[in-house]
Parts: C-alpha cells; structure tokens; sequence
C-alpha cells in the first residue's frame, strides 16, 4: 500500500538530516528508496507541503530527543562539555541513528555506544567513558521492576535477624565495575582533573524498593558485608565467613539495617516458616 | 483499500466519571497527590502516559493502589492507529497488561501518524486528510478494539503543516470517530501547540467535532506564577482561552463529556501547578462536569 511511503517519507524528512538535504534539492523525483513507493497523486500531495512547517517540527523533534537524553545523561553530557562541543556530538549521534523509536533501553544501548566511539575518535579523557556508563546502569536498574519476594522472605513474625535467616539482596541490582573511581567524580565534579588516574571501582547500583524509578549507589570497597551478598545470597552464619572482620553483634545490626531500609529480604528456614507467618515464634 | 473488517460490538459511553489529572511516572507526582489530599484536593480518576510504563507496568498497580483504586484511562500512541504497519505484539500484550493493572476504563489514542514500524517520525503527525489514511484510521480502530480489553477514544493533534487532502485535522477526527463508532478526547491543549508549528482556525476546527461523541476533556492548568510571569503572557492568554472555551462548550447541549483531565504541567512552563491550584481546578472541572450532568 503506497500510504506506506507517504508515512516513511514524512518519517524520513523529519529525522534524517542527510535525507532532507537530498530532498529539499532535488524534490520528489529524487532517486531515494523513501520515495520510490509514492504514487503520482501522493508526489502531488507531498510537493504541496511548505517545507519549513516540517523543518520546524525536525527542529522540535531533535530537540525533544536531545531532552530525553540528557535526563539520563546530564551527568555525563557536563562532564563531556569541558572537553567537547556536546551541540556536536548530540548531532552526531542523531544522524548515525535516524530510523528506530525511541524505546529507553534501546536509547541506552545506541547511546553508550556512540559515546565511547566518540571520545575514542576525539582521543577524549576516558573517565567520560566511565560516566556515561554509569548513568546508563543508575538508569536502566531505576527502572526494571523490582523482583517479586522469595518464598519465606519477609514473615511478618520475623522479630530480629536470626542466624539461619538467608540474606538475598531485593532486587533488580546490578554490579559493575569502571576504570575510575565515578563516585568521587559524581560528589567532586570540579575536583577530578583532565587526566585522571584511573582507580578501579567497583558498585552496587541497587534499585530502591520504596521509590519509583530511583537507585541507591554502594561502592563495593566501602561495603563488605554488600560484596559479599552480591555474589549470591548467604544465611547470617555464612556471611560470618565471608565478612570475618565483623563481629557477630555488629554482622547482625548491619543486616537489621540493610532490611529496615529495604535493600534485602530475609528468608528463614521452611522448617520455622509455618510460625511466622502469622507472628508466633 | 484495505479488506473490510466485521464490526465489532460498539463500545458505549459511559456514565460520568468524574475529573483528574495527567500523573507522569515520577516520584513527584506521587508526592504532589500527597500534598493535593493535604489541602483538600480529590480525584475522581487518574491518566497515565503508556510511554512511561513501558519498562515497569506492574508499577501501575501500586500507583493505582496508592490513588484509592480510582479508575483510570491510558494515553497512548502504540497502538499505532494512523499506520499502515502494525504495532509489535510484545507492545500490544505490555498495553493490555497495563490496562488490566490499571483499573482502565478506556484507552486515548492519537489522530497521528507515528512512522512506520521500522522508522519512528519522532513525534504525533499530522496525517494526510485523505480518504485512503482516513480508512486506515477506521480499520485499525474497529480491529484493534478486539484486543485493546477496554474501548477507544480519539484525540485530536496539533496541525503543523497545510492541509493536506480533502480533510482539516478536526473534520478526519469527526469521520474517524463516526466511521469506526468512537468516543472523541478533545485537547484545548493541541490547539495550542499548533500556534508553534501552524495556527489553527479554531473556531472551525471546533464546529467540526460532534460534540455529542466527546467523552473526554483535556485541558491545561500550569503553575499560576510562571504563568504571570511577563514572558509568559502569550501562555497565560492560551490557559485562559482553553478554560473560556470549556465553559462554552458545556453550555452546549449535546456535550456531555464523561471525564475532564488536567494537565498540570503546561507545554513551555517548568513547574507544575501547586496542589492548591490544582484542587481549585479540579473543582471548577468538577462543577462544569456535573453542569452538564444536570442538563
């Protein structure tokens, strides 16, 4: 059906840069495959539009995607901004990928992609490598839905953290890890020189079970008893183990803590399950 | 022309449901209805943007939870109405899940061409008024209102280039809504919006609408001191228009809306209107509800 062509040629026009220009010179009769299925009352139709109503509204396209991208990468874009003319590299980014919709995570993926052939090509410092990375896992876990709760976990009878309870990190979270230290970047923007040494780090970005679309950050060095649990779950005496530095009195309020602000579950054993379900212990 | 698709049962307008607001999916909109009840503020239902859903729609359950379990309508564009190209069914299992976790009544989609399956135009398009996009419109509805689990509802978009086609933006609105049996969601809102791109002749576009088919308002309500705000004047004067414009609108006896959502974060402003005005314009939109009702 050849309203197909009418709707990829207005799609076209509005986000292809390199189309516009070649349609704009040489009109309907233009050798470009967006324009091959039009018929001649179609070509008729289009040839009537002025133009600059649809430059306008590319205009306002491009900038409503240029709005969308810096809610998630406004860190990174900042920090890009004192080593490159983000104007430019926000068009660059546009015209390499003109066609697909604009789903988040699909954005994310062409996004960081482009970032890092871009500071490779410009020979740009690499902790913006870093930041950009790091806006996209904050963002992608803020909104993956949380992970419904194990069987066992969370009894309303559970009093106290016992030592057969099994920690388990809710969930989503992620553990990634960057050449450089981002969190001293994030909380000391102006601080991190042009040519910073790189200091692996590794972080928990953990989406906040009791706000919509938010994350709570850990750096790993600074939290054992987190890097522990995020190599899988472990009941209170294992993370004895893991963890040997802390007693056993401070391992439990560590753990009475991560379950007050809802960062893990607690699940006990299926042999004492049937008593806290309703408070008895 | 497309094959001819059996009619399926036509959807009926329900009765009032009452008034709301457009809640983006945000902490702070969760926050603002906190402080809305605060000062005496009320809703009667709630609208959700399906974009904003997408990755989590489970959550629609919770915010649903947290409003009173007051009923809700979902606006959308995914269901890609104005294309000839058909949504993924991924997206159409995700739009009904959201439905079903939502407590919705009925979906608004958009009178816009959204691209083709392939290439996203970025934005709602102005379709051709032609007879042929104008069938495409009809079809999809009538298809699509098999699977959707909830009726549709048509939402006129801002005109940004000449006409095209034998159609104005408001009179392809009226032959989509009569040819596939719909409801109409009438936006003051996109009238504005036009004047960036190409002003409308509103009082034409408005004559066109059958009144009698709008089940739902949309009208803008931005902070009131940006608004006053000198450079701010032409916005200010577009807010007072849309109002002014409600109010005639009920005067009319065949325009008996179901609904009237607000959209608290008017188009160009940055801060959303404040719980005290956004519980004084629910109530104004509350009395212009039931003036109709009363009828």
């Amino acid at each position: 059906m050849s309203l197909t062509a009418v709707q990829e040629f207005l799609a076209a026009y509005l986000r292809d840069p390199a189309f516009r220009d070649d349609f704009r010179e040489l009109g309907t009769e233009a050798d470009l495959p967006e324009l091959a299925g039009l018929s001649e009352e179609e070509k008729r139709l289009v040839n009537g539009i002025d133009l600059a109503d649809l430059d306008r509204v590319s205009n306002a396209v491009l900038n409503e995607r240029f709005e969308r991208t810096s809610s998630v990468y406004g860190l990174f874009l900042e920090h890009l901004g004192r080593y490159a003319d983000v104007t430019r590299f926000y068009q660059e980014y546009d015209r390499l990928h003109t066609r697909g919709w604009w789903q988040r995570r699909a954005e994310v993926r062409r996004f960081e992609a482009f970032a890092l052939d871009f500071v490779v090509r410009w020979g740009l410092p690499d902790h913006l490598v870093d930041l950009c990375r790091f806006c996209s896992v904050v963002t992608t876990v803020s909104e993956s839905p949380k992970v419904s709760v194990p069987k066992f976990a969370d009894l309303p009878g559970i009093t106290a953290v016992r030592g057969n309870y099994t920690v388990r990190l809710r969930e989503p979270f992620e553990v990634v890890t960057f050449r450089h230290d981002v969190l001293r970047i994030v909380n000391d923007p102006t601080g991190y020189g042009a040519d910073p040494t790189p200091s692996v780090t590794g972080l928990l970005v953990h989406r906040d079970w009791r706000e919509h679309k938010r994350s709570r950050v850990f750096a790993l060095r600074d939290h054992p008893v987190l890097r522990a649990l995020a190599a899988g779950p472990k009941t209170v005496f294992e993370l004895a183990a893991a963890v040997p530095d802390f007693s056993y009195a401070s391992l439990l309020a560590v753990v009475a803590d991560l379950y007050g602000r809802d960062v893990v579950h607690l699940v006990v054993p299926r042999e004492v399950a049937g008593e806290l379900t309703t408070g008895t212990t | 022309m497309s094959a001819h698709v059996a009619d399926p049962p036509v959807p009926v307008k329900p009765d009032v449901i009452g008034v709301g607001f457009l809640y983006h999916g945000v902490p702070e909109f969760a926050r603002l209805y906190e402080r809305l009840v605060e000062v005496g503020g009320h809703i009667d239902l709630v609208e959700f943007l399906a974009a904003h859903h997408h990755a989590d729609p489970g959550h629609l359950a919770d915010i649903i939870d947290s409003l009173g379990g007051v009923p809700s309508t979902l606006h959308c564009f995914e269901y890609m109405i104005g294309s000839v190209d058909r949504p993924a069914a991924a997206t159409v299992e995700r739009l009904r899940r959201m439905v079903e976790l939502s407590n919705c009544r009925y979906i608004g989609e958009h009178v816009g061409v959204m691209g083709t399956r392939d290439r996203y135009s970025g934005t709602f398009l102005q379709p051709f008024g032609t007879d042929e996009q104008t069938e495409v419109f009809i079809e999809n509805l009538k298809r699509d209102r098999d699977v959707a689990g909830v009726p549709f509802i048509i939402e006129n978009q801002a005109q940004i280039y000449d006409q095209v086609g034998p159609r104005s933006v408001c009179e392809q609105v009226r032959d989509i809504a009569e040819g596939a049996d719909v409801g109409i969601l009438l936006s003051m809102s996109n009238f504005t919006v036009a004047e960036r791109f190409h002003p409308m002749d509103r009082e034409r576009e408005l004559e066109a609408i059958p009144l009698e088919r709008v089940w739902q308002l949309h009208i803008p309500l931005g902070s009131g001191a940006e608004l006053a705000e000198p450079d701010n004047g032409r916005q200010r004067r577009e807010q007072e228009w849309a109002h002014a414009t409600a109010e005639q609108l009920f005067k009319e006896e065949s325009f008996r809306p179901v609904s009237i959502v607000l959209e608290v974060q008017n188009a160009g402003t940055i801060a959303l209107a404040t719980p005290e005005e956004i519980r004084d314009g629910l109530d104004w939109a509350r009395d212009l509800l039931g003036s109709g009702a009363d009828r």
